[in-house]
């Protein structure tokens, strides 16, 4: 081997090892751009969080509360993003709706549960939201600021909340957010698509996919008999979406016989069902 | 020669950075098929942050390649970054316990100052405060610490959907 080779295996010898140490150096500073993409998407969720519950108010119930919790992050656990954890709550309103703010925060509101005759009926409407916390739904339709990568904390919530102090950039958008999530609603393609990985998302955890469509029917008798007149009202149109729905079962070849679960469901949530009527 | 070893280590060099795309399971366990169905057969069990070369897309579907098998996933149970530790973002008063919160004049005032509502708006979002005034911000917080704070561990999860034979 004459010198010339050498020195030209050994340029290549270097810049392949140099490509592989700048993929490693790429792989730490995408983790790091990973990690401050997620705080910020955490802390935007906080922001319409707490809106959420300041104007509903939630339900202080440790026994209802928990399964809801047992419930949804065994979901997230077969079906959620891995990076944060997932929190959930029940609102204290008997009008019959579901939300979701990014960063893992969910809710359900009482009228909704009540509505509701198993776990797989609670496991549906759970996977619906987290779909929409999974496939970043507010945050493409309302990006947050890029420059609020802080974290909310009790002052600056307190002081942007009176708006008479401070008016950020991500308190204008919140609150965009949050007439997109209680007033107008997400676009149809992002419930329908929402609704798609549910079916998926109740497959994988073991739940029965078809608990969602059952569900949606429940409300459809719920409306059209007009026990509850807040249906879904951010929602596509009910027969639309049972009959999507149902095609996806068949298209999927979803299995049909899974646990409904309805004594567990009844024994943590049944007390709620006192001194409650629907639509109110 | 020379031209062939200059041309292995540029193809080297490009399979490695470019041309392999590396997914990771993002589910507690999911599925390997043999084809793009959850009818298919079964090849094996992948768990969470098994790493996957990534074949092809189809559909709903990626054909992928794990150790020394090849088959078929979701795709909504796979992701391009690799799971790590949960990121949180616990709240400030965990550690600061002092902070001074002043009682607001009137509920109503607070209400619409929160969703910075103009005139015009406010009938809107009334609606949906019904008989109730909006929740004190420091009650609002206190309660969104509390949703925080409530953590179940994985163990536990499974144990709760084998109680019922949701998972096996």
């Amino acid at each position: 081997m004459n010198i010339k080779k050498l020195i030209i295996y050994c340029i290549c010898f270097v810049f392949v090892l140099s490509a592989c140490k700048s993929t490693q150096k790429t792989d730490t500073a995408d983790a790091k751009y990973h990690e401050l993409e997620i705080r910020q998407e955490i802390n935007y969720g906080k922001t319409i969080a707490l809106r959420i519950i300041r104007r509903y108010g939630v339900v202080q119930d440790k026994k209802a509360t928990y399964y809801l919790n047992q419930v949804g992050k065994s979901i997230a656990l077969f079906a959620g993003r891995s990076d944060f954890e997932y929190h959930f709550a029940i609102l204290d309103s008997n009008s019959i709706n579901a939300f979701a703010a990014p960063g893992g925060y969910i809710f359900v509101t009482k009228g909704a549960i009540l509505l509701m005759r198993n776990e797989g009926h609670l496991a549906a409407v759970l996977s619906h939201e987290i779909a929409h916390v999974n496939l970043k739904h507010i945050l493409n339709e309302l990006p947050p600021p890029r420059d609020t990568q802080g974290v909310i904390d009790r002052t600056s919530a307190i002081l942007s909340a009176r708006g008479t102090i401070v008016s950020t950039a991500m308190d204008q958008v919140a609150e965009k957010a949050i007439q997109l999530l209680l007033e107008k609603g997400l676009k149809v393609e992002a419930e329908m698509e929402a609704d798609h990985a549910a079916m998926a998302y109740l497959g994988e955890t073991g739940y029965g996919p078809g608990a969602l469509p059952d569900y949606l029917e429940i409300l459809k008798k719920a409306k059209s008999s007009k026990k509850a007149n807040q249906v879904y009202n951010t929602h596509p149109p009910l027969t639309r979406r049972i009959a999507a729905l149902y095609q996806i079962i068949k298209e999927n070849k979803y299995p049909e016989k899974r646990p409904k679960v309805k004594t567990r469901f009844e024994k943590n949530m049944g007390h709620l069902k006192k001194s409650v009527k629907l639509g109110e | 020669m020379r031209y062939k070893v200059i041309l292995f280590f540029i193809s080297v060099f490009l399979s490695a950075g470019i041309l392999a795309q590396t997914l990771y399971v993002s589910s507690a366990k999911t599925n390997l098929y043999s084809e793009a169905s959850s009818e298919a057969k079964k090849i094996s069990e992948l768990k969470r942050g098994d790493r996957l070369t990534l074949v092809k897309e189809q559909g709903s579907w990626v054909l992928v390649k794990s150790d020394s098998k090849q088959g078929w996933v979701k795709k909504l149970f796979v992701s391009t970054q690799k799971p790590g530790d949960k990121v949180s973002i616990l709240s400030e008063s965990k550690t600061n316990k002092n902070v001074h919160i002043r009682k607001r004049a009137s509920s109503d005032v607070t209400a619409a100052s929160a969703r910075g509502l103009s005139q015009s708006n406010e009938g809107v979002s009334a609606r949906f405060r019904g008989d109730k005034s909006m929740l004190e911000i420091s009650e609002g917080y206190a309660i969104l610490e509390t949703m925080e704070v409530l953590t179940i561990d994985e163990e536990d999860l499974l144990d709760f959907l084998k109680e019922e034979r949701i998972q096996n």
